[in-house]
């Protein structure tokens, strides 16, 4: 469907919970996605994403430059090669401005982290993440959802049917889960409870993540909950207006780090360090070890392909950056 | 019997020096805070306790095994738990059974304390000797402060890396080993001439520069701050920390009615918001996010240990100021648990953020 000629960037987004892969073209319009779970083995996660946009789409599409976001993005970096590793929350600002240039207010709420980024002007001038709890993300709605025996997909309009939230206290994740069995016990009918728990995770949203920030319209709402639509309902109602959810909400960040990419090669105007569409074929493995040199016992992590040793880190000092240095494990 | 005293960034040298001014020959030099010292610290203290207690009892527990007797450690009656610290780690040090020690407690708010608390620990040294001890710590101390303003400044610019940290460290050396206080007082030039010679720099019209303020243990420490200076240097951006030891001892400024000290501008300059001294550095640290905002500066990361208390209010001061002068701040808790990552990609995104900024208004 289109020239060979044409250039094309990908953007990878290795999160806590989900792996994000986007194809952009120069118009920074989304000619494919793809969104899976990273279950905890992010290497394999990245193989397995561009895999899947391999089969989608086939070889033939040429990458002018690639880049890697999320809690994972330095590791990403090294196994596709890419020309830019940037972290999440520009990422998100920038893919959020592509959609809607007057956005004011971008609320990002994913697996293990929720967001907020004010942006005044078409720049982003302010920002906070969760600091030391992860109550109200979206790791929190999923066991909630097994608990209640909901499937995750099913969360969102379960609270729309409700009209009568039960209060739900939402400041720690193991003091709302007592609430919730208590209220299950007292015969609080489901969809009730399910309503409850989107609006204490919403007042939880804003009272730690969002305090002291002036939330101005538009709000866009992205990151995997807002899949949700009973969030974005308690959000509607707590601000009094609409809130924007992008069409690709659950693939912002991989869509800002192949903004990123675009961005970086115009810059440098050079070749891409990417890879290629063989990286799914190619051997990874990690291996960690914990270096005795002094009392500060770090962990080292090892990224091999192919059983070459491409990047190592985790070193306070920084002796262990150097690849050249004797690996005490063998290959 | 041995002596020593906690690990406190560049402010280490500044003890080691008063105790070989006071003829100790018995110093303990203290280990470096590492994952130990702070899984000692944590496992021995109350839970909900700032975190520089923890760390401080942990290194006298290291100190305490490798033999040292006397430790050195301010107190007195602040206006935060910091008071607290010595005595209640004494009582926890007791219980474990450590019975041959005793604490050197110096009332950092009261110079003429520590004044009569160094004669009763020195060799032998008079009333006046004392004073000249005391003398020649506080004055080296300013040149300690200029080693560390001129490491931030450089390792953001160094073209070859690592090289301005062991200028550092030579700066450092220097300033301890230097005697006579005509000597001495050459010093801040021979410190600027050892950056300015020694380091090449990259050409840069208009670096990012980022003010660090917050609590001054964790602003100081750089093992417990995970290293918050050097992350952003390498990011390429100018920093400078504000707290400093001589806010408190530095009494030859203090008593020269022609110089004003920079914390006593700093205070001034926050009274719209707060007039009152709460302890640690609150007052200051919110005047200081006027004060950099106007000498041009791109923001501030204000750093404070987990349940620190006058942080806590600069931390609820700090968006109204943040908003009424246009100044971006980005607050950071340490504890013991800290993940550097997660300190590192806020570190990024803010500085990401600061650089935007600046190409728009430009």
């Amino acid at each position: 469907m289109t020239e060979a000629e044409e250039k094309y960037y990908l953007g990878v987004d290795v999160g806590s919970i989900s792996t994000n892969v986007a194809l952009i073209n120069e118009e920074r319009e989304v000619v494919k996605s793809v969104y899976i779970r990273t279950e905890g083995k992010p290497i394999q996660s990245v193989q397995k994403g561009i895999q899947l946009m391999r089969e989608k789409l086939g070889k033939h599409y040429e990458i002018a430059g690639a880049g890697a976001t999320g809690s994972a993005r330095r590791l990403t970096g090294v196994l596709i090669g890419a020309d830019i590793v940037r972290n999440e929350i520009t990422a998100h600002a920038l893919a959020s401005l592509n959609e809607r240039t007057d956005i004011q207010t971008i609320i990002e709420i994913g697996g293990q982290d929720s967001k907020i980024i004010i942006i005044r002007n078409g720049v982003a001038v302010d920002f906070a993440m969760n600091t030391v709890c992860a109550a109200g993300t979206g790791s929190f709605l999923d066991q909630q959802a097994r608990r209640l025996n909901v499937p995750i997909e099913e969360f969102g309009d379960c609270a729309l049917k409700s009209d009568n939230a039960v209060a739900i206290a939402g400041r720690c994740t193991v003091f709302a889960e007592s609430d919730m069995v208590h209220k299950q016990q007292l015969g609080h009918s489901t969809n009730d409870i399910i309503k409850g728990l989107s609006e204490a995770l919403v007042r939880n949203y804003l009272n730690n993540v969002g305090k002291g920030k002036e939330i101005l319209p538009p709000v866009m709402f992205q990151g995997g909950v807002a899949a949700n639509l009973g969030i974005k309902e308690s959000f509607e109602k707590t601000f009094g207006y609409k809130v924007i959810i992008p069409k690709n909400y659950d693939v912002m960040g991989a869509i800002g780090a192949a903004i990123l990419a675009q961005e970086t090669m115009r810059k440098i105007s050079g070749e891409s360090k990417f890879y290629g569409w063989d990286i799914p074929d190619q051997k990874f493995n990690s291996r960690g070890f914990e270096c005795d040199g002094c009392p500060n016992v770090c962990e080292i992590v090892e990224i091999r392909q192919n059983n070459e040793l491409i990047a190592r880190w985790g070193s306070r000092c920084g002796k262990w950056d150097d690849l050249e240095a004797e690996s005490p494990i063998k290959a | 019997m041995p002596i020593t005293f906690p690990h406190f960034g560049s402010l280490t040298y500044v003890f080691e020096v008063v105790l070989r001014e006071l003829q100790r020959k018995d110093i303990l030099f203290p280990k470096k805070p590492s994952k130990k010292t702070s899984e000692l610290g944590s496992r021995h203290s109350p839970e909900f306790v700032c975190t520089p207690f923890k760390m401080t009892l942990g290194t006298f527990i290291e100190m305490l095994d490798e033999g040292a007797t006397e430790l050195g450690m301010g107190g007195g009656n602040a206006y935060c738990r910091f008071g607290y610290y010595w005595p209640v780690q004494k009582m926890i040090l007791e219980d474990l059974g450590y019975d041959n020690f005793r604490y050197i407690m110096l009332d950092f708010l009261h110079p003429l304390r520590i004044w009569k608390v160094l004669k009763e620990e020195s060799n032998g040294c008079s009333y006046l000797q004392t004073l000249r001890a005391f003398r020649i710590a506080w004055i080296k101390n300013r040149y300690t402060d200029l080693v560390d303003k001129m490491l931030y400044k450089y390792r953001a610019l160094e073209l070859e890396k690592g090289l301005s940290e062991k200028i550092a460290n030579q700066a450092f050396r220097l300033v301890v080993e230097t005697e006579g206080l005509r000597n001495i007082k050459k010093l801040e030039k021979k410190v600027i001439d050892l950056f300015e010679q020694n380091v090449p720099i990259r050409e840069e019209k208009d670096p990012l520069k980022i003010v660090i303020s917050g609590e001054i243990y964790v602003v100081l420490e750089p093992s417990l701050n995970v290293d918050v200076h050097r992350k952003l240097n390498e990011l390429g951006v100018i920093v400078e920390s504000t707290p400093t030891l001589r806010s408190f001892i530095d009494v030859g400024h203090k008593l020269n009615p022609f110089i004003t000290m920079h914390h006593q501008i700093a205070r001034k300059t926050a009274q719209p918001y707060l007039q009152h001294r709460c302890g640690g550095e609150a007052q200051e640290n919110i005047g200081e996010m006027i004060i950099y905002k106007n000498k041009g500066w791109d923001g501030m990361v204000h750093l404070y240990p987990f349940t620190c208390m006058p942080e806590i209010i600069t931390r609820s001061i700090a968006p109204q100021v943040s908003r009424e002068h246009d100044m971006p701040i980005l607050s950071l808790v340490v504890d013991e648990h800290t993940g550097e990552a997660g300190f590192q990609t806020r570190l990024e995104a803010f500085v990401d953020l600061l650089k935007r900024r600046k190409m728009e208004t430009n």
